[in-house]
Order: structure tokens, then sequence, then C-alpha cells
């Protein structure tokens, strides 16, 4: 079990690194950058540049695992300590009910490969994240600093205005596929919608739904344009101003870990997760691509991976694209736009629902 | 404007927050003194002198040669336009007519960084708004006007430039089609990058327009001026309305436009460096042959007196005050910065709005504070 735990949260830290430095390498594409894309060993560098850039994400890991632990004298240290062990704890928490494959290969049906397929999974990857918010806002209150304070209020406020439309936009999945399930969910997505199995995946009944989600997702991972409770010109980075060394790294990696956990949900959820339409076959036929032992799953984990990581990409473009949007204008846009907007998602899911059930027979 | 009304129900404190010297988007070392309540700004007293060299009072000590490089550090990101002033002042008391080539290379040089100036401000406007990427083109195209103020006075930043009598050196051979190179590279660049990452952005028109609306008749009770009168409806460009150098010989409009808020400031300089790259092409066309300088003594005496010249800088009405007594060293050397009235402007403006807001409008003046303290 604690090996399990280990690599569990190996592999998302060594994510996490690889995402700054994917991160990296798109803002010098966008911004003509000379560092990630040549930094590196000179051979490594020269023979391609997607490889240039490695070294300064190494460098940079190494330099915050050594750095000096610096705790203000001023702090209130409970918080101050626990708020980034909360924060990566919540980060890898959420990847638990992920679905990254499934495979009916020895099996009697197809069976969902995730850490737990939980029953109420959904359920379980909105409210894990919110444990970040209290984290930050501890943060920003135990640093004793006004800047921290003000970036863990607006943390508070962002959460809040962006919550309540991110339930709304996924409860339309969850109607049409009748499950908190996130297996299920992609499962009844490889179903097809109106018997047409490439409207099977829920972007498609639940557009609205999808965006809205998108949107939510940025705010929830604390990205730009609505990097609010760290913003850099205004708050000085907020509330993890008086971070330094491995404690800063944590909410860093935590960062980039969120990030890519809202690109897999939105994967599994609107996407179709590890599943190719019209080839993917339903899962009662029981198939499974059974050419090799567990083919279908290393073929669902890298269908899963390449959706996730391109919904990543879409993140990161708008990153260096936007903006940074005003507190109140996030709550204005919350309120008054997406929530309706959420709400209507719902109305035009549970409709397309019921024709798909009294025309359709019943989805799973 | 405030759009969160104060709620009597509710037991809120306000807060004082001292923002800057060391805050990064106070550009350089201005310090505000906010009265917060919450995210609103009550009240802001800006604090300026942190950045002062006592650059007039060195000048006191100094022959008037060189007083040259320290009038470059009165607005060390536009030093040419700075050290302009002070070298018109110096001429003007010795009624010395320079060279029409003379005269010509500091236009280019003034407008070559004027289009500095104004990429340094788009760059920090953008970033203190949150976006990088049009900060990194605005300092990629810096860099590029440098290489041509490095190629002929070595020097990327406080140039030395100015001469009493012309200018230190001649341009070299072929910076003319460079320069031209360069602004046809640039200039369709932008329509095509400036413009395109953020005019059509709602986040950022939200963010810019109609926010920090500064009324003319207050912009003039604060002495507000270039760009940022401008954006006010008020046509003030000193090389239109006291033309000097060879200003009449070119061709240029004066951009207006009448909002007088955040994003009129932004518009504004972009329309600018257009009108910039229309002079710089003139001159390349127009560049006389000749003398670069008229010599003068080192320990130039000039006659006693006194003389005020007011020439337009990247930031607006840059003068300088000069008084003589006859001997080789200035009596009185005094210079009237554009960022300082800028500045006494913010205690004005930053009232119920937000604080995200701050860092907008702040940016949108383009301060320079080694020119506000000196």
């Amino acid at each position: 079990m604690l090996i399990a735990l280990i690599a569990i949260y190996a592999a998302v830290s060594v994510n996490a690194l690889f995402l700054i430095w994917l991160e990296r390498k798109i803002s010098g594409r966008i911004q003509r950058r000379q560092g990630p894309m040549l930094c590196g060993p000179k051979m490594m560098a020269q023979k391609s540049m997607w490889l240039g850039g490695w070294f300064a994400t190494a460098c940079d890991a190494t330099k915050l695992i050594f750095k000096e632990d610096i705790i203000p004298s001023k702090v209130d240290r409970l918080g101050f300590i626990l708020a980034p062990i909360v924060v990566m704890l919540a980060a890898i928490a959420v990847y638990v009910p992920i679905p990254w494959s499934a495979t009916s290969y020895h099996q009697t049906e197809q069976v969902t490969f995730a850490f737990a397929d939980l029953n109420v999974g959904l359920l379980y990857i909105v409210a894990v994240p919110s444990l970040t918010v209290f984290s930050i806002l501890t943060a920003g209150w135990s640093s004793n600093n006004k800047y921290s304070m003000l970036g863990g209020f607006r943390s508070v406020v962002q959460m809040l205005s962006y919550e309540i439309p991110m339930v709304f936009a996924l409860m339309g999945p969850i109607i049409l596929a009748g499950s908190l399930s996130l297996g299920d969910i992609v499962k009844a997505q490889t179903q097809g919608l109106f018997g047409i199995p490439f409207l099977g995946w829920f972007i498609i009944p639940s557009v609205i739904g999808a965006a809205v989600y998108f949107i939510c997702a940025i705010a929830e991972s604390n990205r730009p344009p609505f990097d609010m409770p760290e913003s850099e010109q205004e708050l000085g980075t907020g509330f993890n101003t008086e971070y330094s060394g491995m404690r800063f790294a944590m909410f860093y990696l935590a960062e980039f870990s969120n990030a890519f956990v809202v690109s897999s949900i939105f994967t599994a959820v609107f996407l179709g997760g590890w599943s190719i339409p019209g080839i993917t076959p339903p899962p009662e036929l029981n198939l499974g691509f059974c050419i090799l032992p567990y083919f279908d799953l290393l073929v669902g984990l890298v269908v899963f991976s390449i959706k996730a990581y391109s919904v990543l990409l879409i993140l990161m473009w708008i990153r260096w694209t936007f903006v940074r949007v005003r507190p109140d204008h996030l709550m204005n846009f919350g309120w008054k736009f997406l929530l309706p907007l959420s709400i209507a998602n719902v109305i035009v899911c549970t409709v397309i629902a019921a024709v798909q059930q009294i025309y359709y027979g019943g989805l799973s | 404007m405030s759009t969160f009304p104060p709620n009597p129900d509710l037991v809120t404190e306000e807060f004082e927050l001292k923002m800057g010297p060391h805050h990064p988007s106070t550009h350089g070392v201005l310090q505000l003194s906010l009265t917060l309540d919450g995210e609103r700004v009550v009240a802001c007293r800006p604090n300026v002198g942190f950045l002062h060299r006592s650059i007039e009072k060195i000048m006191e000590h100094r022959t008037y040669a060189q007083g040259v490089p320290l009038a470059d550090r009165v607005d060390y990101c536009s030093a040419m336009t700075s050290s302009l002033a002070y070298v018109m002042a110096v001429e003007k008391l010795l009624d010395l007519t320079i060279p029409p080539r003379a005269e010509y290379l500091r236009v280019i040089m003034s407008e070559l960084n004027r289009i500095a100036s104004h990429l340094l401000a788009y760059g920090t406007f953008t970033l203190d708004l949150g976006g990088t990427t049009p900060f990194l083109f605005g300092f990629r195209d810096r860099e590029k006007v440098l290489d041509l103020f490095e190629e002929t006075c070595g020097a990327r930043l406080l140039y030395n430039y100015m001469r009493i009598g012309g200018v230190a050196c001649d341009i070299k051979p072929g910076f003319l089609d460079r320069m031209i190179a360069f602004l046809d590279y640039w200039e369709p660049l932008l329509s095509s990058e400036y413009e395109a990452i953020i005019d059509e952005n709602p986040i950022f028109y939200n963010r810019t327009k109609g926010v920090g609306v500064l009324s003319q008749a207050d912009a003039l009770r604060y002495g507000v001026c270039g760009p940022n009168l401008r954006a006010c409806g008020l046509n003030n460009d000193i090389r239109k309305i006291e033309p000097y150098s060879v200003y009449p010989e070119l061709e240029f409009d004066v951009p207006i436009r009448t909002e007088g808020d955040t994003f009129a400031r932004y518009r504004i300089r972009m329309e600018e460096l257009r009108q910039s790259a229309r002079i710089l092409r003139q001159c390349a066309e127009k560049l006389p042959k000749g003398e670069y300088l008229a010599r003068q003594p080192y320990e130039l005496k000039v006659p006693a007196g006194e003389t005020y010249v007011r020439i337009e800088s990247s930031r607006g009405d840059l003068g300088c005050y000069l008084v003589s007594d006859g001997s080789e060293r200035p009596y009185r050397c005094k210079f009237r910065t554009p960022s300082f009235s800028h500045c006494s402007v913010f205690s004005h403006l930053f009232r119920d709005c937000l604080f995200s807001d701050i860092v907008a409008m702040s940016a949108s003046f383009d301060i320079v504070l080694p020119e506000t303290d000196r």
C-alpha cells in the first residue's frame, strides 16, 4: 500500500515536472523565448528543438529541493506549514477516480482501470479540489502579509463564483449517463446518441456544459486568465509570497497537477475518455480488442493521454494569450452568465436524455 | 463606479497597504499608500523620492558639457529626449545655430527613442494586466531599436549622444537602410501582433474601457501632459504647438482621443508609434549632408541669463529651465518632468476603484520614476 502511495506521489510529481517543461515549451513557441528552446546539453538541444529546455526544469527542481527552508518569524506556524501539505494532498487525492482506461481481458464485463472507480466519482472530483481553497486561504492568512491575505480572500471569492456553475455543467453528463461513476460515464459515451456512434461524446449533447466546465476548470486550477489569487503583478504572487523552497514547490506542483486533473476530467466526462467513437466497441459486446493480453487497456491509455494532453495544450495556449480577469468581472461572469447557462444546459441534457430513452432505448 | 457598495450590516475595517517601492507593478520605486476596504481602494497617496539622485544639484558643479550624461539619466527610458531638452536650453542661451544634419539626426534619434519608450510602455502595461506574451513582443522589438542606438553611439540605454552644438558622432554607413528595414519589419507587426493579441480581447476591453476616466479639466488641473492629455481630447503636442528643431518640415498627425480612460491612453501610444515611423521615413529621405556638430570649447562660458525650453519627450511635455551666471557651470538647472505630474494625479484618480485597476491605471500613464525623482 505504501509503495503504491509513493508510486502515485512520484508519478504525480514527475508528470507535473513534465508539464512545467511543456508549459515552458509552449510559451517559448508563442513568445520566441530562447531558454525553453535551447537550454540543455548542447548536442541534445541542437539535435532536436523539442528536447531543448528540459535542463531548466531539472535545474529548477534541484534548486527548489536544496533551497533553505525559510519560515518567517511572524507567521502562524501551524497554518503556514500545513497549507502546502494539504494542497499537495488534495492534488494527489483527486487522481483516485479518474478512469485512465478499461479492459475486458479475462473479465466477464468491462472493468475500468482507475485507482478506484468510485460510484460517486464525479461528486468526489468536485469535492476534493475544494480543499485547495481552504489551504490557499490558510496560506494567505497565516503568512501575515497583506498581499497574501488579499490573495487568500480572492481565492475564496473565485471558488464561490465558479464552483456552482461547474457542478451544474457536470449535471448534464450525469443525466445523460445516469450515473455518478466516471467509468460508467465513459462507457455511456461509447454507445452513441440517437443510434449514431459518432455523436456519443457528451461534448455534443452537452456542448454548453462542456464550455462552462472548461472555463470553470481554468479557474479551478488557478491558471491565467483566472489566476487572481496569485496575480503576480498585483499581489506579488499573492498567497505564496512568503513561501520559498520546497513549500513553494508544492504549491507549484499542485497547480500543474490540478491543470492535468481538470483536463483529464474534461476528457473523461466530455470527450469519451479512453474510447474512439465508432471503433471502440460498446462494453456489452465484450470484445475489447483481445488481440494481445490487455491490448485494449494499452490502446485506451494512449487514447486517453492524447485527449487529455490536447486539452491541456489548449489550457496552456489560453494562458499565454489572455490578460488577467478582474475579480468583480469574474463574479459577474460566474453568477450572471455561467450559472444561467449551465442551468439551461441541464434542461437541454434532460430533454436529450428523455428522447434517447423513449426512442432509442435506455442508456447504460 | 464602485461595483461593491458597502454593506451597512457588515462591520468591516479599512486597512493601510504600502504598495511599493519594491512592488513589481509600481514601475520602479513608486510607493502608493493605499487605504483598502477589502478589494476596494478608498484613498491613495503616492510617495515619490525613492530614486532621488540630485541630478539637478550635481549639474551645478559640472561644466555645461558634463551635464549631458547627467541629463540622460533624468529619464533613462527615453534618454535621447531628456538630454535633447538640456542641450537645446544651453544652445538657446548661447544663441547657437546648429548644422541641419545634426537637427535631423536629433529628430531621428528622438523618434527612435520614442518608439523604444512606447514599446516599453506597451510591454509593461500589458504585463501589469497579466499578459506576458504582448510584453515580450514589445521587448523583442525594442531590442532591435536599441541595436540601432548601439551601433551609433555604443550604448543601449544611456546614450550620451546629444552634444551642445549637435550630436556626438555621425551615423554609421548603412544606418538608414537598417532603420528602414526595421520599420518595414516592425510596422506591419503593430496590427498583426501587438494590437491583434489584446485589442479585441473582451477581458482586456473590460479592464481598460471606462476605467480611470480623467476629465480634461482635471487633467489640466494636475498638469497632465503628453499622450495622457491627448487621450483627454486636447492637442498639446509641443512638436506642433511650439515646433522646435526640424519638426515643422515633417509631416505627421497628432492622434487625439476624447474618452480619457485607460484604453484611450493605450491607443494614443499605439497611434504615436505609427506617426513616429512616418517621421523616421521622411527623415531618412530628407537627411542633408554636412557637419553633424558645431564644435564648442569644452570649458564653455555661457552668457548670463535664463531660459526655458520645452520639448515633447516620449512621456510628454519635458521642460528644462536653465539659469546661467556667465561662468562655465550652470547656476541652476531645473527639469519639469511629465511623470511627476502624472504621479500627482494618482491621488485624485485612484479612489473608489478596485485594487486590480490600480496597476492597470498607473501603467497606462507610463510613469518612469527616475524622471519623477531626478
